[in-house]
């Protein structure tokens, strides 16, 4: 199977705001793809769509070849799709550590489980939490309150904590925005890591060097549905894409 | 000495009461108020059992599943809304269990409430002075700390921590928030139905009057002081109430105007603390502790 996500005519409408509107397209296995388009052109709203934050008015949306539309988050999330969101959501009373150890594949987290010695299985997951908090740096900060970080820091652990959950796909929001020079380093060369295990990427940003360095194709969207799609070099060069970006902006 | 036995019971109950409201309330974010109603449910589910002849350990138990499944209940249809929803749908639910209690005459003798309710009897042995009853009510509360100590410490607690500081997100970790939330609940209102139980056969004489919102007040003012969200917060919370508290008894003052006083002291306890140390006397332990393991200032 090529296509790891498809997302198929899907329509949601605010009242009479018609937020996504007639969208489909699909996310190669295994690519990092862009999803750009200027402010309030539905990309937010897609991702609730793709992630089941909420549900559309009509369209589908196929995950590994599944039909799951109408599923829960937590069910999308336990079948490989996961995601950050524009506006951090960390948990702030938790450790540092602890905010990726809960996300941790092996962490045994039901009720009839509590009465186990899971001494060795934790000691293992502190040790995997730590490990992922070196690959950015963050070690040094493991038990430290998350609502501690800075803006930056708090940014990379929500991609993190993702990660840790192994999922086979990422959905991206806005991971660069307001973030510092050596963070967005930090960041490219996280998502990069992550592809080269074979997680599939899709992003969103409006940081278009960021996008033109990271991804190999690019999605772009305007009032609720796809205008243009193709390499970051056609995209630049896209009439159509110019007049989105720039007929907004006139305005 | 059975002033000592008989305060030291209630304190127990009211541990009891306190952490197993802090489990949905301070641990997972659930805002509901209605733990008065399913500590009354297991009083008189209990009280009436016992009164039509089943054993206590029979009964205990029932006072505890009856309003655990309500609770389910309860949270099915209401669990997903907002927390100021969440919070006016249980304030009826717990008006309405109130009235049940009033005015279910043939079930629960309405207003007169039920006198005369058995000490509890278990293999033979029956718990009737202040002292073997405080001892009763010290061990099973100690079970009962024990087990809820577990959950919340467990990689289970710390889930109902992550649902606490974010649900969207800890839905898309996987997380089946849902599920999470009702056993939460559920957990928190068995405990208040044992506590119910307990409560009933200690005083022997239980009313509707008993279970109203001003005795929930009781139970959120310990909670809050003590700290949402730690374990050890409703001990202190305890610890606080009766050390301050419990003197006013002593106060040459009419009962019709103490009631009235602690009521009010409790509410602006209540809104001070919110105000000035939301985390309460456990969380600012908490933090200090915390920071202690920070390897490097922030
Ligand atoms: N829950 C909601 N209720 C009402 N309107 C909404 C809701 N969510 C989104 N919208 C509206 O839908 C449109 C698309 O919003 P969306 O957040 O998807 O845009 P976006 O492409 O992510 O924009 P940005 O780049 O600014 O983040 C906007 O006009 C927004 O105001
Ligand atoms: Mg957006």
């Amino acid at each position: 199977m090529e296509n790891i996500l498809t997302i198929r005519a899907a329509h949601k409408a605010f009242g009479g705001l018609k937020a996504i509107d007639g969208c489909s397209f699909e996310v190669r296995r295994g690519s990092i793809t862009g999803l750009i388009g200027p402010n309030g052109a539905g990309k937010t709203t897609a991702f609730n769509l793709l992630t089941g934050l909420s549900t559309p008015d009509s369209g589908t949306v196929h995950f590994e070849g599944k039909d799951i539309t109408r599923w829960p988050t937590y069910k999308r999330a336990r079948l490989g799709l996961t995601r950050t969101f524009q506006m951090i959501r960390i948990f702030p009373e938790l450790t540092v550590l602890d905010n990726l150890k809960v996300a941790l594949k092996d962490n045994q987290q039901g009720l009839h489980q509590i009465f186990l010695n899971q001494k060795k299985l934790q000691a293992r997951l502190t040790e995997e939490a730590l490990e992922l908090l070196d690959t950015v740096n963050l070690a040094d900060k493991a038990h430290l309150f998350a609502g501690q970080l800075s803006y930056g820091q708090q940014k990379l652990l929500e991609i993190l904590r993702a990660a840790a959950m192994d999922p086979r796909m990422i959905l991206l929001d806005e991971p660069a925005a307001g973030i510092n020079r050596t963070a967005l380093k930090t960041i490219t060369d996280l998502i990069l890591h992550l592809q080269a295990q074979g997680k599939t990427i899709l992003i969103i940003e409006h940081d278009m060097n960021f996008i033109m360095q990271l991804c190999e194709k690019v999605i772009v969207m305007d009032f609720g549905r796809v205008i243009a799609e193709g390499t970051p070099g056609d995209i630049q060069k896209n009439p159509k894409v110019l007049e989105a970006y720039l007929g907004r902006t006139a305005a | 000495m059975n002033y000592f036995y008989h305060l030291a019971t209630l304190m127990c109950l009211y541990l009891l009461l306190a952490q197993s409201m802090n489990m949905y309330l301070g641990f997972t974010g659930i805002l509901a108020l209605c733990h008065i109603a399913f500590y009354g449910i297991g009083a008189y589910a209990s009280a009436l059992l016992v009164m039509h002849g089943a054993p206590f350990e029979l009964a205990f138990l029932a006072a505890g599943i009856l309003p655990a499944l309500l609770s389910i209940l309860l949270g099915l249809t209401s669990i997903r809304l907002k927390a100021d929803y969440l919070g006016i749908a249980t304030l009826g639910f717990a008006q309405i269990v109130s009235s049940i209690l009033q005015n279910w005459d043939s079930l629960t003798r309405g207003a007169l409430g039920l006198a005369g309710i058995p000490k509890p009897e278990i293999f033979g042995v029956t718990f009737a002075d202040k002292a073997s009853f405080f001892y009763l009510t010290a061990g099973i509360t100690a079970v009962l700390m024990f087990v809820m100590y577990r959950i919340l410490k467990s990689p289970f607690g710390r889930v109902l921590e992550t649902i606490r500081d974010d649900e969207v997100a800890a839905m898309s970790l996987g997380k089946n928030t849902v599920a999470y939330k009702l056993t939460a609940f559920g957990i928190g209102a068995l405990v208040a139905g044992f506590a119910g139980s307990l409560f009933a056969h200690f005083i022997t004489f239980i009313d509707p009057a008993s279970f109203v919102i001003n005795d929930l007040s009781l139970i959120l003012v310990i909670t809050v002081l003590g700290g949402l969200g730690t374990f050890r917060g409703p001990f202190l919370g305890v610890l606080a109430i009766m050390v301050f508290f419990e003197p006013l008894r002593f106060l040459p003052l009419p009962a019709e105007y103490l009631g009235p006083l602690r009521l009010w002291i409790y509410s602006l306890l209540f809104v001070l603390t919110l105000r000035f140390v939301p985390s309460g006397l456990g969380g600012l332990w908490k933090h200090r502790s915390r920071r202690g393991q920070q390897f490097t200032r922030y």
